[in-house]
């Protein structure tokens, strides 16, 4: 009988090796270098961290790459930690980058990995074609297709008074209950840029005082703005603070809602670009070049402005070319909060927020 | 929010949903020995087993909208929280309840106990408690450590629930402070460092469940197997003939039978049944616009395949440890100690050691992920592959395959039925259940999944957080039915091949 069972359990184990292995093979990842082409790029795929909505850049990135024939292994972030996981991730990786081009949905991010020397400088026709205001002058980063912070209403809240103004609606945060007002928690992503501007517009004094109030108040603040839109699109909330890719989700979905663009007291919009950069040390530095030449084109920014995310082109473009819905959103961001110098006010208003939520 | 905060809302949210967890699981592990009939026994077991398998994401996607009505009330979201996952942890008790070792004394001895004991003095109260931790309290107290240890460490369901109505927090975590910390925080280590204290709570819940255990003298209630003192489990020889005062519940004369099936019932609906519904009828619309999005097969390729590694080394270290000789139980600590911490440690622990320069050759690779997932599941593989030696009988699983040698063909076949019965079938359901919990994990699949290499859920995970959308609903329904296909088919040709 042992005999039978020690044949058995080794039957067993070489069905489970051998499965094992199978798998393992199957398994195998596509994002191994390769050999050398004759451009003296690593032959293997262009590996792409990208902090924009899997949603609405896979396919920008499979366009690519039946244009070109660049086989592309992207790397998406999750809503949650949207933009600082991967910029994290970036950092972490220094010694040994697994990352060629970091596409990122937002500029503060790209601003520190520059900062951090983990950029390369890459100045092409994309790069020319962009406005001053929304790239850096040596070439490490560059902005397009934008998105703006919106104040998003439930219309159904139109009957206590609550309309898309932004005036009013400002007006109306600045005494009561807030509990119906949502907003992202600031430490990831775009509200993070928001709290930023707040940081340099008004100094960390007020915007300290006025976080602190917008809290004893009973704001509700939630894990990202994809969520913000939802509460207030199912009425839980009557009006809070989003983006405008967000808010067309609940418009798309035929959800109450309407929207005004946030402004500061001068008038001021918060117009956040999506970046794109080049990791210090690509090996694949060619390809590299090429994606971003193909994300900084007139037509890639006319096709996120066709999008269901209703990008905001940054650089000349005929605008009948547009939707009606982009039209609008290029009117307001003629007038952007200038984020190129935000560097500093950046790290300060989060060394301030780290401790206030993550003690 | 502080660390601190989080700690106290999950600890009392666990003890809460471990002590009800524990009561409930003790009445439905009742209802369970009162069952006669086969089909009845199968209908509790899949009711049981539903909300254990049906992946957290899926539950908190399908309830967003009621989520969403439920902010800014906080208390009733924090109800909502807490009551989901008391449902889908009860499993887990009525588990423990059924499949632990059975009091060192029996039930008899314990209201003979009852009758005479005089609690009236101090020493008289200490006596009483040191009788009732080796009575069947100790069960309970198991079932609830594993309850609270599961409680404590989730992060898929918190992140989910989770808000803040100004400074009032709802469904607040200490999970949720450390996913967040992670984020920001400059290394893996330092992330880690600030969660010495949950895995210090985990750690003495755990070492005190297993001191428990070590109580043990009598036999291995349900599965058959007898433990000898501090030592493995040892099959017997002859199938365990039920009996005595617990097998045998006068359940039929009171309210218990029908209240608990009803709990089960609507436990099994809430939990799964509504939900798979509710996004089953959206994934109706979503389904169309699926083929605009064939990635979506690579992802599920990579979540099979993940699935099937993970499940394949935790049946092996599970078997490794139930081969541990006399005197060696350490040794299922050591193997159940990593995953019993949850997801979310685990895989920090993991992509802190992987992100080192020795281990370069497998950071970015499936390793990582694979081998947290397996450390993950091994507590689980401990638990089934030792409750899927009930009724086995070793001399007829001996003489089916002696009789496997046999000239015959007729006996022959017989013989790998009666194999694949006793000892295929039960392996083949354990690795299943396996798979499709590492499929459907999202913590650690999102911390480790290697570039190009991302498994469905972690995708799926992302985009719930815009809420319902019809394709997204396709593609949830899509994820749910491909481990039920894998596992039918896999069945399916095991059981032919076996017998052919």
């Amino acid at each position: 009988m042992h005999a039978t069972m020690t044949l058995f359990n080794l039957r067993a184990s070489a069905c489970v090796c051998g499965l094992a292995l199978f798998c393992a093979l199957l398994t195998g990842c596509d994002n191994g270098g390769g050999g050398t082409s004759s451009s003296g790029d690593d032959d293997g795929p262009l590996v792409v961290y990208c902090a924009h909505d899997a949603v609405f850049s896979e396919k920008v990135l499979r366009d690519f790459e039946d244009e070109t024939g660049i086989e592309v292994v992207p790397r998406f972030d999750t809503e949650a930690s949207k933009s600082l996981g991967l910029v994290q991730l970036i950092m972490r990786e220094r010694d040994r980058p697994r990352c060629d081009v970091f596409w990122n949905n937002e500029q503060l991010g790209m601003m520190q990995l520059q900062r951090e020397g983990l950029l390369q400088p890459y100045k092409g026709e994309g790069f020319a074609r962009m406005p001053d205001a929304y790239k850096d002058p040596d070439g490490y980063w560059c902005g397009f297709a934008a998105r703006l912070r919106v104040w998003i209403v439930n219309t159904k809240a139109a009957d206590k008074g609550i309309e898309a103004d932004a005036a009013a609606l400002w007006q109306r945060t600045q005494a009561g209950d807030l509990s119906r007002v949502a907003i992202a928690k600031p430490l990831f992503g775009t509200t993070r840029t928001h709290y930023t501007v707040f940081w340099d517009a008004w100094g960390a004094g007020k915007l300290k005082a006025w976080h602190g109030d917008w809290r004893d108040r009973g704001v509700t603040e939630v894990n990202g703005n994809g969520v913000v839109m939802n509460l207030v699109a199912r009425g839980s909330c009557d009006y809070g603070l989003t983006d405008t890719d967000d808010f067309y989700v609940a418009l798309d979905r035929k959800d109450p809602v309407a929207m005004a663009p946030f402004r500061l007291a001068d008038g001021r919009v918060i117009c956040i670009p999506n970046t794109v950069g080049i990791i210090n040390g690509t090996k694949r530095l060619e390809k590299a070049k090429r994606l971003v030449e193909y994300l900084l084109s007139r037509k890639n920014e006319k096709n996120l402005a066709w999008s269901p995310s209703r990008q905001i082109p940054l650089g000349p473009i005929d605008v009948k070319e547009l939707p009606q819905d982009v039209k609008d959103l290029y009117e307001w961001s003629k007038n952007p909060y200038p984020l190129s110098g935000l560097g500093d006010a950046a790290d300060d208003c989060l060394d301030w927020l780290t401790p206030e939520y993550a003690r | 929010m502080t660390l601190e905060a989080g700690i106290w809302w999950a600890l009392g949210r666990a003890v809460v949903v471990a002590g009800l967890a524990a009561l409930i699981g003790w009445a439905v592990a009742r209802l369970w020995r009162a069952i006669k009939t086969t089909w009845a026994r199968r209908c509790l077991a899949v009711a049981l087993i539903a909300p254990l398998l049906t992946p957290a994401a899926l539950v908190g996607y399908a309830y967003g909208s009621l989520w969403a009505l439920a902010v800014p009330y906080p208390a009733l979201n924090e109800a909502l929280y807490s009551t989901v996952l008391l449902m889908r942890l009860t499993p887990v008790a009525v588990g423990v309840w059924l499949l632990a070792p059975s009091p060192p004394i029996d039930p008899a001895a314990a209201h003979a106990r009852r009758l005479s004991a005089d609690t009236s003095r101090v020493r008289g109260v200490a006596s009483f408690l040191s009788f009732l931790i080796r009575s069947r309290l100790r069960t309970g107290l198991l079932a609830a450590s594993a309850v609270f240890l599961l409680a404590f460490s989730d992060l898929e369901m918190a992140n989910l629930f989770h808000a803040s109505a100004g400074r009032t927090t709802i469904a607040y975590s200490w999970t949720i402070w450390v996913f967040d910390n992670q984020v920001l925080a400059p290394t893996l280590t330092h992330a880690l460092r600030s969660i010495v204290v949950p895995m210090a709570i985990q750690m003495a819940v755990l070492l005190g469940a297993m001191e428990l255990l070590t109580l043990t003298r009598g036999e291995w209630a349900g599965t058959g197997f007898s433990l000898r003192e501090g030592g493995a489990p040892v099959a017997p020889s002859e199938p365990r003939v039920e009996g005595g005062a617990q097998s045998t519940p006068r359940l039929g004369r009171s309210l218990a039978l029908p209240v608990t099936w009803a709990y089960v019932v609507v436990a099994v609906l809430f939990t799964s049944i509504l939900p798979l519904v509710l996004v089953s009828i959206d994934a109706l619309r979503g389904v169309a616009t699926l083929p605009k999005h064939d990635w979506y097969l690579d992802l599920l390729r990579n979540s099979v395949m993940y699935g099937v590694l993970a499940a394949i080394g935790a049946l092996g270290l599970a078997w490794v440890a139930l081969r541990v000789r006399r005197g060696r139980w350490w040794v299922v600590l050591l193997v159940c100690a990593p995953g019993l911490l949850g997801s979310l440690v685990l895989a920090l622990a993991v992509q802190a050691v992987i992100i080192q320069p020795a281990f370069d050759a497998v950071y970015d690779t499936p390793i990582g992920l694979v081998a947290a997932h397996t450390l993950w599941l091994a507590p689980v593989a401990v638990l089934l592959c030792w409750s899927v030696r009930v009724g086995r009988v070793d001399t007829s699983l001996h003489s089916a395959r002696l009789l496997r040698k046999s000239a015959a063909v007729r006996p022959r076949r017989a013989a790998r039925r009666l194999a694949w019965a006793m000892r295929g079938r039960p392996i083949f359901w354990v690795g299943a259940v396996l798979f499709v919990l590492a499929y459907f994990e999202a913590v650690a699949a999102t911390a480790l999944y290697p570039t190009g290499g991302d498994p469905m859920i972690v995708r799926v995970y992302s985009f719930m957080h815009f809420n319902q959308a019809f394709y997204l609903s396709a593609m949830v329904v899509l994820m749910m039915a491909v481990p039920v296909v894998i596992v039918g088919v896999g069945a399916w040709v095991l059981r032919v091949l076996w017998r052919e």
